[in-house]
C-alpha cells in the first residue's frame, strides 16, 4: 500500500488521529531535528527547539494551505524560526555562515525529492554552490539566522547597501538558475 | 494603482519580506505597495521559492532515543488547546489576575490624581509578585485608532499581556516582539475573534529592551504597539 501524503497525514493530526500523528513525527523527525540543530548547534537546545516545533505544527495543521508551499518547507520554516527565536532568547551565536553553506553543499542522499518549482533539492543546492562567497554567505544568514540586511551589515563590517546588494544579487542568481516562477 | 512609492525602493525590502524577517515598519510598506502592483508580487512570489528551496537544503540529523515518544506525549491525546498550551493557559489565567487587579486598583495610578494611593497600590502588586515594573501600551491599527493593549512585567519570569478588543480582521495574529536594538523576534500567536482575542506567554527579553509588539494579521495592516523608552 502507497504510504499516506503529508497533506493526509497533517490532515489527520488536525482531526486529532493518533496514528497520523505518530506517523507524522516519524517521518519529519530527522528533518526537524537537523533544522534544529543546523540553526542552534546545541544537540539538546535542539531538541527542545525540534518538539516545539511538532507542537506548534500540531496546533496549527488545521491553518495549514497546501496553495502556500508544501508541507516539508512550512514544517522546516516553523523549525527555523522557533529555532531563531530559541538563539536569541539565549544570545547564543549561531554556527558560522560559511561552516553552514559547506554542510548545506553536501551531498546527500535526498536528490530525488522536489523541491517546489524545480525538480530537486541537488538542483538548488547546485545553484547555491555557483554563488560567490560573499553572497551566499548573505543569503544563508537572511535564510536560517533570520537576520535582517543590517544585522548581516553589522555583523560583517560593511556597509549595509552592500549586504543589500549581494542578497538581491544572490537571489536573483539563484532564481534564474533555478527558473523559479510564479506558479 | 500601485502607490507613489517607487516599485525599486519595495523590491530593495522583497528579500527581507521573502525571509520573513523585515520589520514591521517595512512590511507594512511594502504590503501596501504589493497590494496595488502585480509585478512586485510576482517577483515576491518568486523570491519567496527559492528561499523555500533553500530551507528544505538542511540536513537531516537522528534525534536521541526516545524523542519520537516525548513529542507524541507533549502532544498528548487532550485536546489540542488544553494539552500542550496548558502552561499558556495558566499563565493566561495569571496574567489575566494580575492585569485585572492593576486595572481594578491600579490603573488609578495611570490617569487619576491619588497617586501616592495609586503608587502604593502598584507597589504592593510588583511585591506581591516579586515583579519589578510593569507598563503598558497602546496597541494602534490603520490610521493609528487604538484597538487593544500590551501589558508587560518585568519579573521572574517576565512576560507580556495583550488584549485586542475591536481589530478589523479576524483570525490569527502573527506577535512580534521588536527590541531596542531593531531585532523581531517570534513569540507567537493571538487568535481574535469578532474583534476581540487575548493571549499572553513568558519572555526572556528584559522588558526595557522592548520597543515594540506587532501583530500581524492573515491580511491586513499590522498592528503595534509602542513602548515608550524612559
Amino acid at each position: 500500500m502507497a504510504p499516506l501524503t503529508d497533506e493526509s497525514l497533517l490532515a489527520g493530526m488536525a482531526v486529532g488521529d493518533a496514528d497520523s500523528t505518530a506517523a507524522f513525527v516519524r517521518r519529519y523527525q530527522a528533518r526537524v531535528y537537523g533544522m534544529a540543530l543546523t540553526v542552534v548547534g546545541i544537540p539538546a537546545l535542539a531538541e527542545e527547539v525540534a518538539q516545539e516545533s511538532f507542537v506548534k505544527a500540531w496546533r496549527h495543521a488545521a491553518a495549514y494551505d497546501a496553495r502556500r508551499g508544501r508541507v516539508a518547507t512550512w514544517l522546516l520554516t516553523i523549525t527555523r524560526n522557533t529555532a531563531i527565536d530559541a538563539i536569541r532568547y539565549r544570545r547564543e551565536s549561531p554556527m558560522d555562515p560559511d561552516a553552514l553553506t559547506r554542510v548545506l553543499l553536501e551531498e546527500r542522499g535526498r536528490g530525488g525529492e522536489p523541491a517546489d518549482s524545480w525538480e530537486t533539492t541537488d538542483q538548488v543546492r547546485a545553484a547555491l554552490r555557483t554563488l560567490p562567497p560573499d553572497q551566499s554567505r548573505s543569503v544563508v544568514l537572511m535564510t536560517f539566522y533570520g537576520l535582517t540586511a543590517r544585522d548581516i551589515a553589522e555583523r560583517e563590517g560593511v556597509p549595509l547597501g552592500t549586504v543589500k546588494s549581494r542578497v538581491r544579487r544572490g537571489l536573483g542568481a539563484l532564481r534564474e538558475r533555478l527558473g523559479a516562477t510564479d506558479a | 494603482m500601485p502607490d507613489a512609492r517607487p516599485c525599486d525602493e519595495v523590491r530593495d525590502l522583497l528579500p527581507e519580506l521573502a525571509a520573513g524577517v523585515a520589520s514591521g515598519d517595512d512590511r507594512a510598506r511594502a504590503l501596501s505597495h504589493l497590494a496595488d502592483c502585480a509585478a512586485c508580487r510576482r517577483e515576491l512570489t518568486q523570491l519567496t521559492a527559492v528561499l523555500d528551496g533553500l530551507v528544505l537544503l538542511a540536513p537531516e540529523h537522528e534525534p536521541s532515543p526516545g524523542f519520537e515518544s516525548s513529542v507524541l506525549a507533549a502532544l498528548g491525546p487532550a485536546d489540542r488547546h488544553a494539552g500542550s498550551r496548558r502552561p499558556g493557559r495558566v499563565l493566561t489565567a495569571v496574567a489575566a489576575s494580575v492585569v485585572a487587579a492593576a486595572l481594578a486598583g491600579g490603573v488609578l495610578w495611570w490617569v487619576t490624581a491619588d497617586d501616592r494611593r495609586a503608587g502604593d497600590q502598584y507597589r504592593r502588586t510588583l511585591a506581591e509578585a516579586d515583579g519589578r515594573y510593569f507598563v503598558a501600551a497602546q496597541v494602534s491599527g490603520a490610521l493609528g485608532r487604538d484597538v487593544g493593549t500590551v501589558f508587560a512585567y518585568e519579573g521572574d519570569p517576565s512576560w507580556l499581556f495583550v488584549t485586542i478588543d475591536g481589530a478589523p480582521v479576524s483570525g490569527e495574529y502573527r506577535v512580534q516582539l521588536v527590541t531596542a536594538d531593531h531585532r523581531s523576534i517570534d513569540i507567537g500567536w493571538c487568535d481574535v475573534s469578532d474583534g476581540h482575542g487575548s493571549w499572553g506567554r513568558t519572555v526572556r527579553v528584559p522588558v526595557g529592551d522592548i520597543r515594540r509588539i506587532d501583530l500581524e494579521p492573515p491580511t491586513g495592516a499590522t498592528l503595534q504597539a509602542r513602548f515608550e523608552r524612559g
